[in-house]
């Protein structure tokens, strides 16, 4: 039975934008997290310790990322932005993403006050975490094929400037002809892309096969091999049909970009029978190949399995050979190249002890440092800032004024209390220091560490009001280790007749100490500068008191 | 695609250094899709069923629809199948000739373009070229094609009128000064019976009345034929207008064949011009056309003016030199409408060879020249008549609007 079909005339039709924008883009993902998942695995193979699996959902979206930019990059009103801007940007975005997930994996919560004020310290902890590094290697190389990808397909569509030029045969201009696009080079590259894909994700199956006997330690020949793990079977079966799948759809693009500049007109029909024709192909064939006998157990790949291992072996005996025959020549031209005895030359002079002056307060250096890590945090900070505000404001989400003043507002709120509580921690540490010094002697890393907090905190340089503050503080303290604790429903009058109580020879310097404190906490009128020495001869005069106290006590 | 069998052998190699059983599996897939493209697209080729169908002889003007349908006889889909139809330049085509379709088990696909006959000629319609291949890019592309067919676009017919000839110019029937032939139907009157003389030729009636056997005598006269001497020798015609005086020479000589066998009178045709269905490689002398003896009829009309429409002018033989012979094969008598492009000496005292040898020859000037006066005057002298039938700029006109 034939049947009767008559089409009519259409202009070249390229392929439906559901396929550019949802089933390239999707598919495209997949089998680069296909590949991801295989890599991933191995690695939890090899490192049980880290949850290495929880990475494929982060490369998925990366590998989304990078072909939706790649779109909008190439799109004609994108024209003025700087691609390796954007795509610093992108990257900065994508580490920050990263390096959130890595420690929600690691601890299931955000770092702590104290890990971000390590991180702050030595930034080389924060970069120089392996398991970050070798993270945001794997979701960055899978954003890369992303771009890769969707940079290739984009190109493989029919441009509106070749449409244009071949729809405006009478009008069109030979400088207006659009640069030549080699189709056939692109779907090359994208079938090497997608074969060498596929053959780092057979090793890496392999390789998660391959099991280390712990008794044995690190004995490469005491490898055993585990059974294969049938989620990665199936991963790599859907990477082979994908990609498969893919070229099939690279192929009709190339093809479509040759009719159309050959005046072909393709039927509507094409299309959707294209990648129905490639689908059902590649089913079957694939169900087909399920039926066929494994080739190992094949008598001709068994020939070939010996015929290799011949020649293997066969080059490591050349390989012996040549290398005899060079040093057997080497041994003839220069005889007496042998190394003289050992036992004739007597041993090296053990070298002189030197005895190391004692380091010196290196106060200079720890600012250097610190200065140091603030700038490099402050550049971090910034530029991680920019690179959101960036990828967010070019992806066409303006915020407007008064939500930006809002973020703002919170923002620096939010830096104020962070601020604020970072040196009240100080406080605390530089608080903490004398006590320490009495409790455990003046040697020790403990009284090192307290002494570069002594260092970090210079009492001259705050202002008069935080210095009174200080002492105050300070005082309240030291007055809470021995036993007398400020309770929170207390005032500073009332506190200071429980200290009174406690330390009636104080009574005038604790006096004193209150009202300073009262003044400089709620009266806005500034503080006297000469006033301060007498402030500080209380606190002190108090401060010896409380610690002669604590010498007293058994 | 040997990218693809680099890829089989790196599966295999790995699979066998490794010891993976599962990337044979992978290797076999790809193994199975790369002979499955090799071997399925050229099988799907020979299996294709291609036919062009149109109208191959058309007039002036006319629009040519040419169908061409693809059936695939295979018991598979042909994945996509490009054809490009290629036609003459001189026939412009409405609807585009380049397509690309995908033919399913059993389907026909038939695709439609109009050829717009613009000028006479005879014209190939294709070769239709054909290409096609696997889904993936892993087979190389099959080529094939369809042999042309040819187009015959008759010539232009104009009425006699508008070529500024007379109304009636002695076509065919002409009175012979030998009795050789008696007309029944021209009685001129009686005389006496003489021995000899057929009884039939008796009028009974008159030889009653005279009481003496009396004979009709009847007007001598003589119903000859008709041929068209069409002259295409490339070299007596003027360089400056040549394209369109040779084509206006061959309108005046379809013209004047179309009226001739509307009349019902016996026309022939002779010219110098080649024809294109003759063999290319011999000398273009003997690639001339096959004189066509005076015969009537529709039949006949068409088949001359096919031959027309072929004809072409080249440097073959000067009208001088073929003239004279080229009326050999006619009869005694024949009236020849000479078309040719100068009535110079040389062509003036070739049309009186012919008078001499008992042909009735008319020069029929399709050139304009300021000299006419001079050429009807020598033609009167040498026995033969001349006119002068220059194409009408208004005429040619008229004509490319008929054909839009």
């Amino acid at each position: 039975m034939t049947e009767q079909t008559q089409e009519t005339a259409v202009s070249p039709i390229p392929l439906s934008s559901w396929h550019h924008n949802v089933v390239y883009p999707l598919l495209i993902a997949i089998m680069v997290t296909l590949l991801a998942i295989a890599i991933t695995t191995t690695l939890q193979s090899a490192n049980t310790a880290l949850p290495w699996r929880g990475l494929a959902v982060l490369a998925f979206f990366a590998t989304l990322e990078g072909v939706y930019s790649s779109r909008w990059l190439n799109s004609l009103e994108q024209m003025m932005v700087g691609h390796l801007p954007y795509r610093l940007a992108e990257l900065t975005v994508i580490a920050l993403v990263v390096r959130l997930y890595t420690w929600l994996a690691l601890g299931n919560r955000l770092p702590s006050l104290s890990a971000i004020e390590q991180y702050l310290r030595h930034p080389l902890d924060f970069f120089g975490d392996p398991f970050f590094l070798i993270s945001l290697l794997l979701v960055a190389l899978a954003w890369q094929q992303g771009i890769a990808f969707g940079n290739l397909f984009q190109e493989l569509a029919i441009s509106h400037a070749e449409e244009a030029y071949v729809r405006g045969k009478r009008d069109r201009w030979h400088n207006d002809a659009p640069i030549h696009t080699e189709r056939s080079t692109l779907v090359a590259n994208f079938f090497w892309q997608w074969a060498w894909g596929g053959i780092i994700f057979i090793i890496c199956v392999g390789l998660s096969t391959l099991a280390l006997d712990e008794a044995t330690g690190l004995n490469l020949l005491a490898l055993t091999r585990r059974s294969l793990q049938p989620h990665l079977l199936l991963a790599l079966l859907f990477y082979l049909l994908i990609g498969l799948w893919l070229l099939a759809q690279a192929r009709f693009a190339w093809l479509n970009g040759r009719w159309l500049f050959e005046n072909v007109v393709p039927t509507p029909g094409l299309v959707r029978h294209w990648s129905r024709s490639s689908l059902w192909t590649l089913f079957l064939i694939a169900l087909f190949a399920a039926f066929i006998p494994i080739g190992s157990t094949l008598p001709a790949a068994q020939l070939l399995t010996a015929l290799i291992s011949g020649i293997l072996y066969l080059i490591n005996f050349l390989f012996y050979l040549i290398t005899f025959l060079f040093l057997a020549l080497a041994s003839l031209l220069l005889p007496n190249l042998a190394p003289p005895s050992t036992a004739e030359t007597p041993p090296p002079p053990p070298p002189p002890l030197q005895t190391l002056p004692p380091p010196a307060a290196n106060s200079g250096g720890e600012l250097l440092a610190m200065i140091a890590s603030s700038v490099l945090w402050t550049a971090v900070l910034v530029g991680t800032v920019a690179a959101i505000f960036f990828v967010i404001n070019d992806r066409g989400k303006q915020l407007n004024r008064q939500l930006g003043r809002r973020l703002w507002l919170l923002l620096t709120i939010w830096l104020r209390e962070w601020w604020g509580g970072f040196w009240r921690q100080v406080s605390n540490i530089q608080l903490r220091w004398p006590t320490a010094w009495n409790d455990e002697g003046k040697q020790g890393d403990e009284g090192e560490k307290n002494g570069r907090f002594s260092r970090f905190l210079r009492l001259n340089t705050l202002p008069p009001r935080d210095q009174i503050r200080y002492f105050y503080l300070a005082t309240l303290k030291r007055a809470g280790q021995r036993g007398v604790v400020r309770s929170s429903h207390q005032t500073p009058n009332e506190y200071a007749a429980h200290l009174k109580d406690h330390w009636p020879d104080a009574e005038a310097d604790i006096d004193h100490l209150t009202t300073a404190f009262l003044h400089a906490q709620y009266n806005p009128a500034p503080i006297e500068p000469e006033r301060l020495p007498l402030h500080k001869a209380a606190w002190q005069r108090l401060k010896r008191l409380l610690r002669r106290q604590t010498r007293n006590q058994p | 695609m040997s990218q693809f069998l680099i890829l089989i052998t790196l599966l295999i190699a790995t699979g066998l250094l490794l010891q993976l059983e599962f990337a044979f599996y992978i290797a076999y897939v790809c193994a199975g899709l790369y002979v499955w493209s090799r071997w399925y697209t050229p099988l799907a080729m020979r299996r294709l069923r291609i036919a062009r169908r149109f109208a191959d002889h058309a007039f002036l003007g006319e629009p040519v629809p040419v169908t061409l349908s693809f059936t695939n006889t295979g018991w598979l889909r042909l994945p996509w199948l490009q054809y490009l139809e290629g036609t003459a330049v001189e026939l412009p085509t409405t609807d585009n000739t380049k397509r690309a379709f995908s033919l399913s088990r059993g389907e026909t696909a038939v695709f439609t373009y109009q050829i717009h006959a613009m000028k006479r000629g005879y014209y190939r319609v294709g070769p239709l070229y054909l290409s096609s291949s696997d889904l993936f890019g892993l087979a190389q592309e099959q080529r094939s094609q369809l042999p042309p067919s040819h187009l015959t676009v008759y010539p232009r017919l104009i009425p006699l009128s508008q070529l500024g000839l007379p109304s009636r110019l002695p076509f065919g029937t002409v009175a012979s000064q030998q009795r050789l032939f008696a007309d029944p139907a021209r009685p001129m009157g009686v005389r006496e019976f003489r021995s000899g003389d057929s009884l039939r030729q008796i009028n009974w009636k008159v030889s009653a009345h005279t009481r003496d056997l009396m004979v009709k005598t009847l007007q001598p006269a003589i119903s000859l034929e008709t041929a068209v001497l069409l002259n295409l020798h490339l070299g007596d015609y003027q360089r400056q207008e040549r394209y369109h005086t040779i084509e206006w020479a061959i309108t005046v000589a379809a013209s004047l064949a179309a009226h001739l066998s509307q009349e019902r009178q016996a026309v022939g045709l002779l010219s110098n011009g080649t024809d294109p269905l003759r063999p290319a490689r011999v000398p273009s002398s003997e690639r001339m056309m096959v004189p066509l003896t005076p015969r009537t009829g529709r039949a006949h009309l068409m088949k001359l003016l096919e031959q027309l429409a072929r004809i072409a002018a080249e440097d073959t033989v000067p009208f001088n030199q073929w003239g004279t012979t080229a009326c050999q094969p006619l009869n005694w008598g024949v009236t020849l409408l000479v078309v040719t492009a100068s009535g110079d000496e040389a062509t003036c005292q070739t049309l009186h060879r012919l008078v001499r040898s008992g042909y009735n020859p008319i020069l029929l000037l399709v050139e304009p020249s300021a000299n006419f006066g001079l050429v009807r005057q020598r033609a009167h002298h040498l026995g033969f008549a001349a006119f002068q039938v220059i194409e009408d700029k208004d005429l040619r006109v008229i004509g490319q609007e008929k054909l839009k």
